[in-house]
């Protein structure tokens, strides 16, 4: 076994058996509650990585190799787009009856996460049945980006609710955010010039190990709960006591 | 083909860019710093005067229609100010909220989700005046601005100035 070869099967085993680590890891702090789709996404990745192996392994043909992994990205692709609709309601979790306003453009938001996506899931799931395996890579790269900018509108949100991300949920984003972004890179180089296919792989597969790392150290550091904010404010705060007194006062 | 594989590269360094300052907004000192921002200060008095709507129906009656909508529009200016610093400390008073749900004190635990539902829920008000404000000064004769989020507003800030004289004891 050369040595490149050999780099190469620990860049694509070592990640994929991280995963029940990472798994156990949220199951003893309780995430696995507040995460479910992330929760059941490991395992999905997992069970995906033991039946590609053991192809890879008996030397099984390279369609149905081709066909599994398809519809492998395929089931990423929607346990992501569920994962980031969980991120994004993160924030709104803190309000115990949603005004009518905000309840519709959580309902929107559900839709464009999770339905058009299934729906978009389902055809291409039909077009692999029909031998159309090349064209389903493409659809995948697609939804990559699109995911991409949705990536991006969660730490938006975030942003605009004045919310701080939790540890964990901030390593989720940040490990697809990984993901996905360098994906779209490998796809424009592959796409540019094909020679390259071999060092993209190689990328593709660190940064995915780097992203299960992110998640395993997310999953396993504790979280420094703070409640020294109010110290910030305080005097502040008795300024706005008289402010109020003076206001409800005139 | 090569002008859309060349935009994907850009916009994946972009993102990659992003997360960068993510982090670094997140970790580093500067970073901290811009989030733990103090509250601006908001004159309600005058905000309320300039969303009241008998004093809008005086402005009406008073003025001739082209006076009353420039007069209204630059009103309406000013409540876009006011609107855009209550969403500024809605944001301040989410983290605080947020904060002092983790303190070992049940009752400052307790303040602080009231706190923070309040808080988000006046974020969600100034989102929706943002547009309602827009609206108006598009059609200042027919629409006008509201102040229901005023009183809102005030209640949350009675939270957090509660909230306060408790640590302080």
């Amino acid at each position: 076994m050369s040595p490149l070869h050999f780099v190469w099967l620990y860049l694509w085993t070592a990640p994929h058996l991280l995963l029940p680590v990472v798994a156990v890891s949220m199951f003893r702090k309780r995430l696995h509650q507040d995460f479910p789709i992330f929760f059941a996404y490991l395992a999905f990745e997992f069970l995906k990585f033991c039946v590609l192996f053991a192809i890879y392994l008996r030397g099984g043909p390279p369609w149905l190799y081709a066909r599994i992994d398809v519809l492998g990205q395929a089931g990423d692709v929607a346990f992501r787009f569920g994962i980031l609709q969980g991120l994004l309601e993160r924030p709104l979790a803190g309000i115990a009856a949603l005004p009518r306003s905000l309840a519709n453009l959580r309902m929107g938001l559900t839709t464009l996460f999770v339905v058009l996506p299934s729906i978009l899931v389902g055809m291409f799931c039909l077009r692999i049945i029909d031998h159309w395996t090349v064209q389903s890579y493409w659809i995948i790269e697609s939804l990559n980006a699109a995911q991409c900018g949705l990536l991006v509108l969660i730490f938006l949100w975030y942003r605009f609710w004045g919310h701080r991300m939790s540890r964990f949920p901030f390593g989720i984003a940040l490990g697809f955010g990984l993901i996905l972004g360098v994906e779209l890179l490998l796809w424009a180089m592959t796409g540019l010039a094909q020679k390259y296919w071999v060092a993209a792989d190689f990328l593709h597969m660190g940064t995915y190990h780097a992203a299960v790392l992110l998640w395993l150290y997310a999953a396993c550091a504790r979280e420094a709960v703070r409640s020294d904010v109010p110290s910030t404010p305080l005097p502040q705060m008795h300024d706005w006591l008289a402010d109020l007194r003076r206001t409800t006062q005139l | 083909m090569i002008p859309l594989l060349v935009a994907s590269s850009l916009v994946a360094l972009v993102i990659v860019v992003f997360l960068f300052f993510q982090v670094w907004s997140r970790y580093s000192r500067d970073g901290q710093k811009m989030r733990v921002a103090g509250l601006t200060p908001v004159d309600l008095d005058a905000f309320e005067n300039l969303t009241d709507p008998e004093e809008e129906e005086y402005l009406r009656e008073n003025l001739s229609s082209a006076e009353f909508r420039r007069i209204q529009r630059l009103r309406i200016r000013a409540a876009k100010m006011y609107v855009a610093a209550l969403s500024q400390n809605a944001s301040t008073l989410v983290a605080v909220g947020q904060s002092a749900r983790f303190h070992p004190d049940p009752e400052i635990a307790a303040s602080g989700q009231q706190i923070l539902q309040g808080a988000l829920r006046l974020k969600v008000w100034c989102a929706v005046s943002f547009v309602r404000l827009n609206t108006a000064l598009l059609f200042p004769t027919f629409l006008s601005p509201s102040n229901s989020g005023v009183s809102n507003y005030l209640t949350v800030k009675y939270l957090a100035a509660t909230l306060g004289g408790k640590i302080a004891a």
